[in-house]
């Protein structure tokens, strides 16, 4: 184990003036990212635009999991640390070369970032020399300057410099919360465990709704939705669950319309709960994992239908997906295995034979005018279990909040 | 609540959890201890062994082990008989999966059709999900006609203490059963076995149950159980009548609000009613019907997790388009006709919502 680990950001360097809120935003998280895998602490420094954790007992893979997939960063390095002058370099690197090569055949590189430039030797100087003084002792390493197969990094930053031979990529994007925060429809399917996890790379804050059409479900869709959230909580910055039990008023909808509008409307109450959520919660926009023409509520119709219901945007960055491509992004989170698990679909049991493609406009208009739901809706938000989850992927359920905001 | 979920388990008898509860507190000691509080159990217990005999008429041809589940006692059997790969062995696909994995375990050469090379043939008494009742005594004897030297083993879990049955004078050759389906505690069972027939124990230790069975034998579960058999074969005759006229006032009621109901299973004992309702999924109704306190089931409660098609279903005859239709009503001897009238109450509101949501 390393007692290093050189972290790397992404975007952040192509903010401006607000750059340092999207520092404090990272390092906020990864504060309470390292604060959960370590509660009696680490001590996590700031060096030229990079943070430096660093812990004396070395800094287990779970943990590098963990800062991983915190948005924002871009990688991380295990590292080595050496004081700040070149002849301190080399023997430290050849113990390590002398650990993970020993005699085998190999190719290697050294690549120097030299940031502070105070430092006497330049960059392409401490790569001749060190790459010199590695082949005089190593007979069996050789320098390959395209792809080598051991890249040495030598990172010269303003108190230390770190060598590192490793470089694992996180998810880089933007830190959670700086892009708003998204009220996520999340269902027991591939789609929408895959777009939230795009969002969480984009910076957005997430609370997740679920929309619970017990007794017409069983709850081993609940338990899905549960292991599903222990897999998305860990991208984000403690987020929320709010179970929201569905089926009486999923049974009002169905009988409210046109046996062909059912899945349609089923949707516009639905957004229309995530707003009302997001009003009580204070969130910017709403996000499904809607894929253009996947099925019948997600045509370009159905589509213009929903944002019409919603007073908020709604997000879909699925939209121009192919569902192969959701099914590889959702192996690369582990969402699938969950996912593929089979579960009974309230939406699927109530639906039409021939659900509407081209929904007629006035029928349409005259139909949500004539349909309140605000007060089932209360109603049903009020009814939630809300659980917390943090980002180790702990879930705990705690008080519904929103009991209070819509007392009777 | 009303429950009628009896094939799956049953409410301990208020006199069987009295006496249950006694024993735990005061039958703690060893029955193979030297003292006389062991002497006492193990004496308690042959008087209880000796009772599962007579119950069953089976005194003079048979030995009597208490188990811990029916599952023990099947497997005892299909393992302990030393049965080689390629021995061919008859059962149905339908049976219980504690007689259809053990045999598939033994990757035994197993058939469907009885011929005369089958070393092993496997008869369920009453059906856990029909409620089909095989006569077991008739087909073990045209079983013995083929092939005498064939093991003849009769899972007898939801038959037990409910339809008479006398052991002795049949060719028989074992026959399990177990506790909790007749009001007795769970984790007890029993197996009666021939005598002279030969099966290696499953469990070996200290030599209780005869060396038929080590382990530390539980004495209070074995005395509740007794009851619960003494009671239950005590109402035998009376029983059957009132849960037979159960049953027949449930399917008039079940009728007038599903005229399109199917019952599968017109030769079914009193004691399991299984319906479907094309096109309204059980497990629906099932959750439906749970939020008035009211517990049924939908399918056998081991294979109630599979979804879609069902190997017992189907090896029922059931077609597969129906599979997710299939309700099983169990009645137990403590269910009444108060019961069933309140069941239609909610029954009836559930599926008139159902009916025209689902259609």
């Amino acid at each position: 184990m390393y007692k290093f680990l050189v972290i790397n950001v992404d975007e952040l360097w192509l903010k401006g003036k607000n750059r340092p809120l999207y520092f404090k935003a990272l390092k906020d998280h990864l504060k309470k990212v390292i604060k959960l895998y370590h509660p009696e602490g680490a001590k996590l420094a700031f060096d030229r635009q990079r943070y430096i954790l660093s812990m004396h007992s070395g800094i287990p893979a779970g943990t590098i999991d963990g800062i991983l997939k915190i948005p924002g960063i871009h990688s991380v390095n295990p590292a080595l640390s050496v004081p700040s002058q070149f002849s301190a370099i080399y023997p430290v690197l050849r113990e390590e070369l002398q650990k993970i090569v020993g005699d085998k055949k190999a190719t290697f590189k050294v690549i120097t970032k030299r940031v502070d430039k105070r430092f006497p030797q330049s960059s392409m100087q401490v790569n001749c020399d060190l790459g010199g003084m590695i082949l005089n002792e190593f007979p069996n390493l050789k320098v390959d300057v395209h792809t080598p197969e051991i890249p040495i990094h030598v990172k010269i930053l303003d108190e230390q410099i770190y060598l590192t031979t490793k470089t694992l990529l996180g998810v880089g994007g933007l830190p959670c919360g700086m892009s708003g925060h998204l009220v996520t429809m999340i269902s027991g399917g591939f789609d929408s465990p895959v777009a939230s996890y795009l969002m969480s790379k984009r910076g957005c804050k997430q609370t997740f709704i679920f929309f619970y059409a017990y007794p017409f479900v069983g709850d081993e869709v609940k338990d899905k939705i549960i292991e599903l959230l222990k897999k998305l909580g860990q991208y984000q910055k403690y987020c929320r669950l709010y179970i929201v039990p569905f089926g009486e008023l999923q049974s009002q909808v169905a009988e409210a319309c046109h046996a062909e509008y059912r899945t349609v409307l089923f949707r516009h109450a639905m957004v229309q709960t995530a707003n009302l959520l997001a009003d009580t919660i204070k969130a910017d926009a709403i996000l499904t994992g809607d894929a253009l023409g996947q099925v019948s509520s997600q045509t370009m119709g159905n589509i213009a239908l929903m944002d019409g219901s919603s007073k908020r945007p709604i997000l879909r960055p699925l939209v121009g997906y192919n569902k192969m491509e959701i099914i590889n992004l959702a192996k690369k989170i582990k969402t699938f295995d969950i996912s593929v698990l089979p579960h009974d679909d309230a939406c699927s049991m109530f639906a039409p034979k021939h659900p509407i493609i081209r929904p007629d406009r006035v029928y349409w208009q005259r139909l949500v005018c004539a349909l309140d739901l605000t007060e089932n809706i209360q109603k049903c938000l009020r009814e939630s279990q809300v659980y917390q989850i943090n980002p180790v992927g702990d879930l705990s359920q705690i008080d519904n909040f929103v009991t209070n905001t819509f007392k009777k | 609540m009303i429950y009628f979920d009896n094939a799956a388990a049953t409410p301990m008898a208020p006199e069987v959890l009295a006496v249950l509860s006694v024993s735990f507190k005061e039958d703690f000691a060893n029955p193979s201890a030297a003292h006389e509080l062991g002497k006492n159990l193990f004496k308690r217990i042959e008087k209880a062994r000796q009772d599962f005999l007579i119950w069953m008429d089976a005194v003079e041809e048979y030995h009597f082990t208490f188990t811990s589940s029916a599952t023990e006692s099947n497997n005892t059997i299909i393992k302990g008989l030393g049965l080689k790969a390629d021995d061919a062995i008859f059962y149905f696909k339908g049976d219980h999966p504690s007689i259809v994995a053990p045999i598939h375990h033994l990757h035994g050469n197993f058939t469907q059709a009885f011929h005369e090379k089958c070393k092993l043939a496997v008869f369920t008494h009453i059906n856990g999900q029909s409620g089909q009742l095989k006569d077991v005594v008739k087909l073990s004897k045209e079983i013995k006609e083929k092939n005498p030297n064939c093991w003849v083993h009769i899972d007898g879990v939801q038959g037990f203490a409910k339809y008479p049955l006398c052991l002795n004078q049949s060719t028989i050759d074992s026959y399990s059963l177990s506790s909790h389906k007749i009001r007795g505690p769970k984790g007890v069972a029993g197996l009666y076995i021939k005598k002279g027939k030969k099966i290696s124990p499953l469990l070996e230790g200290g030599g209780q149950e005869h060396g038929r069975r080590a382990s530390t034998q539980p004495a209070p579960l074995i005395f509740s159980f007794a009851l619960a058999a003494e009671l239950a074969f005590k109402r035998l005759q009376e029983n059957h009548l009132r849960v037979l006229a159960l049953n027949e006032y449930f399917k008039a009621k079940l009728l007038a609000v599903v005229p399109n109901v199917i019952l599968p299973f017109a030769d079914a004992g009193p004691y399991i009613l299984t319906f479907i309702i094309p096109k309204l999924p059980s497990d629906v109704m099932l959750r439906h019907l749970q939020q008035n306190d009211v517990f049924m089931s939908s399918s056998s409660a081991c294979s109630s997790k599979i979804k879609g098609f069902n190997e017992t279903f189907s090896a029922l005859g059931i077609a597969q388009k129906y599979h997710k239709n299939v309700f099983r009503i169990s009645f137990g001897e403590q269910n009444n006709q108060g019961e069933v009238d309140q069941f239609f109450n909610y029954f009836k509101v559930h599926y008139k919502n159902l009916e025209r949501l689902l259609r």
